[in-house]
């Protein structure tokens, strides 16, 4: 704990010495203070994990009238493990990317506070404590959102969309807790959870949908996701990676914690419904995500999709600890936490080749980009390890956790029945069609940006990429692969978190080394044996084909259909990657085309030149999000009367206000 | 790791590598004699694969390493599976690998490789390949992960030996609706995969219409002969566990080396009928457009939703 | 018991004077009552220290007595030297009317701050009503009145009732916080004080009531 304590005011100080220093050094003592404080509480919180401790802290100090309290165990340790984890490797990444792409000063100074209130966040042991963490964040992110914006006139936009999201999640938790503290008289969650008996049902059903609201708006459940495509892109890269793979996981937290856990065992149809809001998001996530062609917001979108994955597994694991099934309650809860884990390491590594690939070729359109393989290797073979990881395929971490999760959703299926066992196949469902789409939106993005040849006509200048920010992705690739491989020791960690989150020790980490294997699961996938004998049979093979073959090679054009070819103008885009899919799923999408050919002046059967416009929008923004604003608009002109720019006039409706509130209380 | 379990693997790898060419060439030679041709003899799928062995490889000077690793990780994949499956017996290496699951996914691996050998040598024709034949993965997935479910719910196992012993111990579940649903699901999903005829024509010659074709339309020498070997390898492997679990019988679960010839011979007369009955199939089909290839895995899916139901409230 | 007595006393001299300020229409009368009103707070701090023994509270009396006597209306009353009018002249509700809603708040605060739950027990606590009054007053001559500096007049007064609030009710005024908002205070008088001078040299009076073309 106080180790912890120690990160936290070493990266509180970073942040504070960034802002002194000159700026040849300022990213450089930023980044130092974040590698340093998360190491310090990645290395804390682990040791907490393996251990089972649990520590609490209090300040009343610090805050007025409350003080801080802070408790620490091993399931907010896994949050702070995750993050710090993370934040290690986009320390070492931001160090090269930094110098040359974050200029705005303040940015570096807020980047360290926003790590360090995502470290408290898990933390936090009380309401007031907890919002005091969470409204940091949310202001700390804003600004990062910002970095950008002199030169990118994208980024007001996508901040006022952040800012009105990320408060209204606020103001909903906020009130979800405040039911809950009103009707039980304590602010301490121990002491909420002891008294949870006194508050009513239907006060129970409001705090629990506000709750889950109010943090499904941070990690992005449809239709409250609306931000994270247009917020995750506009960050720089190290700052996108953390709140795509961190941020969000606090959303998730927050679910666990207080929906799960502090209001006990609930009602089936709540929980129904969060699976329902899960799989749907999985489902448009992922569409979306293939149809999408921008690089960054193609990962946002998949965060989207991941999410409500793990939404899924929450709710499924909620309508199990209701149907008294704790047993495979705990297996689907560990196999999101593993999700968890996986998805915060693969996706934040996406990013950060993201931003080296922005780094070099100046853009985020796949439609532009092409045969990265060649000119960045390193960045590209990392991509293509996170490609795996995030389509589940052997032997990365991907398919480890989902293996976990599936095996958890189809022993769900076969020990509930009825209703319950029906709204479990919805999820199934959405798992399955996510699944599909998510494979293909990778297929896509790596086959088009990394294979090919570059399909932007003229080339930019060719950055050299630094050596850190090549280091730091290579980190959470090896990682990737690490937890693929070694499954057993990850789960051996999880299982921890997952027994204090049950108060009970239910699951088993059997199986040899390298291997997925736990109490209540039906097989023993041996990920690691496998992997090495499929290595064995890739050279056996090519050894045999070797053999056998001529050995002879011949190195041509690529085939033209035998006219001359020309690979820049009919290769396949991103787009047009897509466009099958698009068409299938036209009714849903919706995306809007023109065709615009213009005619030869001798006859309108020569046409001279054709233009295709294609604009593809968020659907759900259009049809919920657009009526809103307008209606916010016509408020505003009416409002507009009411203040009419006169001093006294405001002085007075807060005078009005006041004595409003006396009447009201006499 | 037993002496048994070693030489069973290697068997069942030989088995399907033996009957994957031989297999083509059987469906080959009956749709000819349906259609009153005489057609190539039953063996020439082995003298296609030798001959392209022995031919110089041609290369695109876009290409990348992807371009020998793809055909590498596609057989080797499909190896990996093959191992991992019970299919001349249910004792095999990996006891309790072989997971529905963890085979669906394996098999995304060799799939996902194939579809990036498309878009390697950056031309059309090949991106266009991957883009219909990612679609289709896309939309055959979620109905192969779902009658995955519907295929366990019986035996509440998602392990495929545990799920065969099962139907064969209890031939009531093989006969029950929700296993029947599974199976038609699946052979839907099959086809697809395999790209067999509704989905995809493999004789076409016709750029425009071709979806795997296209994808290795680059490839050539030893590497067209691995990417042609793995897609029967493939096909006969999921021929393979489809009349496995819905006819299971033969298959060896006593762990004695007699049993395992029985079942070999046994596998090998219940694949050629159903080849059979395939080819023919195929003769009286013509490919669908592309567009109307999701109705189809949609159709399939929905049967698999509607097999677990039916388990689950059964 | 004596000290009691002494520390309504000083919460009684704090309502009157803002009453004062409220009533009177010179500026410089209402800068005298205001520093005399900040002497009377820095007067319940210091009995209500000795009282309870209780040393935070001193320092805080003290304090008050320093800002709120002295320094606050010196700085309002340089601004005064510095300006032309004299008088507040036309306030937006007339003297009389003033008067009679002053007597409504008052007796509105007493009765519904005398049923806050938190107002029982401590004989202390009594006094919270008058706090809330001086309080209101204070948002009134903010919202009436059209000169600069009897602005910054209501401001003080408005600032005064939270400290009284606070002295009373808390009892314990976290040091930290009272300078916080002093230092808070002084911030807002400095930025009125070149306000002040900006529009009067701009319009040549400091009437804010003009000034509706500012909004967005």
């Amino acid at each position: 704990m106080k180790l912890l304590l120690v990160s936290f005011s070493i990266g509180c100080l970073g942040a504070l010495l960034s802002l002194v220093v000159s700026d040849r050094y300022r990213i450089t003592v930023a980044s130092l203070s974040i590698i340093a404080e998360s190491i310090l509480s990645a290395f804390a919180s682990l040791n907490v994990i393996v251990d089972e401790k649990r520590y609490s802290f209090t300040a009343t100090q610090v805050l007025p009238l409350f003080g801080i309290k802070l408790t620490f165990n091993s399931v907010n340790a896994l949050f702070i493990f995750i993050t710090s984890f993370l934040a290690v490797a986009i320390g070492i990444y931001q160090m090269g990317y930094g110098k040359h792409a974050v200029r705005a000063k303040i940015s570096v100074f807020t980047f360290p506070i926003f790590i360090t209130s995502m470290l408290l966040i898990p933390l936090a042991a009380s309401v007031v404590t907890f919002m005091a963490a969470w409204e940091l964040m949310a202001i700390t992110s804003i600004i990062l959102v910002l970095t950008d914006h002199k030169v990118n006139n994208k980024v007001g936009k996508a901040t006022q969309w952040y800012s009105s999201m990320t408060h209204l999640g606020a103001a909903l938790i906020f009130l979800g807790l405040v039911i809950l503290v009103t009707a039980t008289g304590h602010q301490q969650f121990s002491l909420i959870f002891a008294n949870i008996g006194r508050v009513g049902t239907p006060e129970k059903c409001i705090a629990f949908f506000l709750i889950f609201l109010g943090f499904g708006s941070k990690a992005g459940i449809v239709p409250l996701h609306i931000w994270l495509p247009y917020a995750h892109p506009q960050a720089p890269s190290p700052m996108s990676a953390m709140m795509s793979g961190a941020m969000v996981n606090l959303g998730i937290y927050g679910i666990i914690r207080f929906d799960m856990m502090l209001l006990g065992r609930g009602a089936n149809w709540w929980w129904i419904i969060v699976v329902a809001v899960g799989s749907i998001t999985a489902i448009y996530g992922s569409l979306q995500c293939v149809l999408n062609s921008d690089l960054k917001q193609l990962l946002a979108y998949s965060t989207v999709d991941n999410v409500g994955l793990m939404v899924i597994g929450v709710g499924v694991s909620g309508l199990l600890i209701s149907a008294g099934e704790l047993k495979f309650a705990s297996l689907v809860m560990m196999g999101v936490f593993f999700q968890l884990l996986a998805h915060s390491i693969f996706k934040g590594m996406l990013f950060l080749t993201a931003g080296a690939i922005q780094y070099n070729r100046n853009t985020l359109s796949i439609d532009m980009l092409g045969g990265l393989l060649k000119t960045l290797p390193t960045i590209s073979i990392c991509m293509l390890i996170g490609v795996g990881s995030i389509s589940a395929i052997p032997p990365f971490s991907g398919f480890s956790s989902e293996f976990v999760l599936f095996e958890g959703l189809f022993q769900a299926v076969v020990h509930l029945s009825g209703i319950n066992a029906v709204a479990i196949l919805m999820g199934v469902t959405g798992f399955a069609l996510a699944g599909g789409l998510t494979a293909t939106a990778f297929i896509k993005t790596a086959g088009i940006a990394l294979l090919g040849i570059s399909r932007s006509p003229k080339n930019p200048p060719k950055t050299k990429i630094p050596f850190t920010m090549i280091a730091g992705t290579l980190m959470l690739a090896i990682s990737c692969v690490f937890m693929g491989m070694f499954p057993n020791l990850i789960l051996d960690i999880l299982e921890k978190s997952t027994r204090t989150v049950f108060a009970k020790n239910l699951l088993n980490i059997s199986g040899s080394f390298g291997s997925i294997s736990i109490t209540g699961m039906t097989s023993d996938i041996q990920v690691l044996i496998l992997f090495c004998s499929s290595i064995i049979f890739i050279l056996g093979i090519y050894g045999i084909s070797k053999l056998f073959s001529l050995r002879k090679l011949r190195i041509v054009d690529s085939w033209g259909c035998g006219s001359n070819y020309s690979s820049l103008r009919t290769q396949y885009t991103a787009t047009s990657f897509a466009g099958p899919l698009q068409k299938i799923f036209e009714d849903i999408v919706k995306p809007a085309h023109d065709i615009k050919s213009s005619h030869a002046e001798e006859s309108k059967f020569y046409i001279k030149s054709v233009k295709y416009t294609y604009n593809f929008q968020d659907r759900i923004e259009m049809v919920i999000y657009d009526p809103i604003k307008r209606l916010i608009l016509i408020w505003g002109k009416v409002t507009s009367n009411i203040q009419n720019g006169s001093v006294h006039r405001y002085i007075a409706f807060g005078f009005i206000g006041l004595l409003a509130v006396m009447v009201f209380l006499t | 790791m037993s002496l048994f379990g070693s030489v069973t693997s290697l068997l069942q790898i030989l088995f399907v590598l033996l009957m994957a060419p031989l297999l083509n060439g059987i469906m080959l030679k009956v749709k000819s004699r349906a259609e009153r041709r005489v057609g190539p003899p039953i063996l020439q799928t082995f003298y296609d694969l030798r001959k392209l062995f022995k031919k110089e490889t041609l290369r695109s000077n876009n290409s990348t390493f992807i371009f020998t690793l793809a055909p590498l990780i596609l057989i080797s994949s499909t190896v990996v599976v093959i191992v991992v499956s019970p299919i001349i017996t249910t004792g095999e290496l990996f006891n309790g690998s072989g997971d529905l699951f963890a085979i669906v996914f394996i098999l995304l691996i060799g799939s996902m490789s194939i579809a990036l050998l498309g878009l390697d040598a950056a031309t059309a024709f090949g991106g266009m390949g991957s883009s219909r034949a990612a679609t289709i993965t896309s939309l055959s997935e979620p109905a192969l992960l779902v009658s995955v479910i519907a295929l366990s719910v019986q035996a509440k196992s998602t392990n495929l030996s545990v799920i065969v012993l099962g139907n064969v111990h209890h031939v009531s579940w093989l006969l029950s609706p929700s296993h029947i649903l599974a199976i038609s699901a699946l052979l839907i999903v099959i086809f697809a995969e395999a790209g067999r005829l509704p989905v995809d024509n493999p004789a076409t010659h016709l750029e425009l219409t071709m979806i795997y074709e296209a994808m290795i339309l680059e490839s050539s020498g030893e590497n067209l002969a691995l990417v042609k070997l793995s897609e029967f390898m493939r096909f006969t492997f999921l021929l393979c566990i489809a009349s496995n679990l819905f006819f299971p019988f033969g298959i060896d679960s006593t762990k004695s080396w007699i049993f395992i010839g029985i079942s070999c011979i046994l596998l090998a007369i219940k694949l050629i009928f159903i080849v059979g009955l395939i080819a023919l199939f195929e003769t009286t089909q013509a490919k669908l457009r592309l567009f109307r290839v999701p109705e189809l895995l949609a159709g399939a899916f929905v049967l698999a939703i509607l097999a677990t139901i039916s388990g689950i409230v059964v | 018991m004596q000290l009691y007595q002494a520390t309504y006393l000083s919460a009684g001299c704090a309502l009157l004077f803002s009453v004062i300020i409220l009533w009177r229409k010179e500026i410089k009368a209402m800068i005298y009552s205001l520093a005399l009103q900040g002497i009377a707070l820095s007067a319940i701090g210091i009995t209500e220290a000795i009282n309870k023994s209780n040393y935070g509270l001193g320092q805080v009396g003290l304090e008050t007595l320093i800002l709120k006597g002295f320094v606050f209306p010196f700085l309002i009353f340089k601004v005064y030297k510095n300006s032309s009018s004299k008088r507040d002249l036309q306030p937006l509700i007339n003297t009389t009317a003033s008067m009679v809603y002053a007597s409504v708040f008052i007796a509105i605060s007493f009765v519904s701050v005398g049923r806050l739950p938190y107002i029982s027990g401590n004989p202390v606590f009594k006094l919270a009503p008058f706090g809330f009054a001086v309080l209101l007053i204070g948002l009134f001559i903010l919202i009436t009145r059209r000169q600069v500096i009897s602005q910054m007049v209501g401001l003080i007064v408005f600032e005064n009732g939270i400290s009284l609030i606070s002295l009373l009710v808390l009892s314990q005024l976290p040091l930290l916080v009272e300078f916080g908002e002093s230092f808070d205070l002084l911030l807002v008088v400095v930025v009125l004080r070149v306000l002040a001078t900006t529009i009067h040299n701009e319009f040549l009076k400091g009437d804010l009531a003009e000034m509706k073309g500012l909004h967005d």
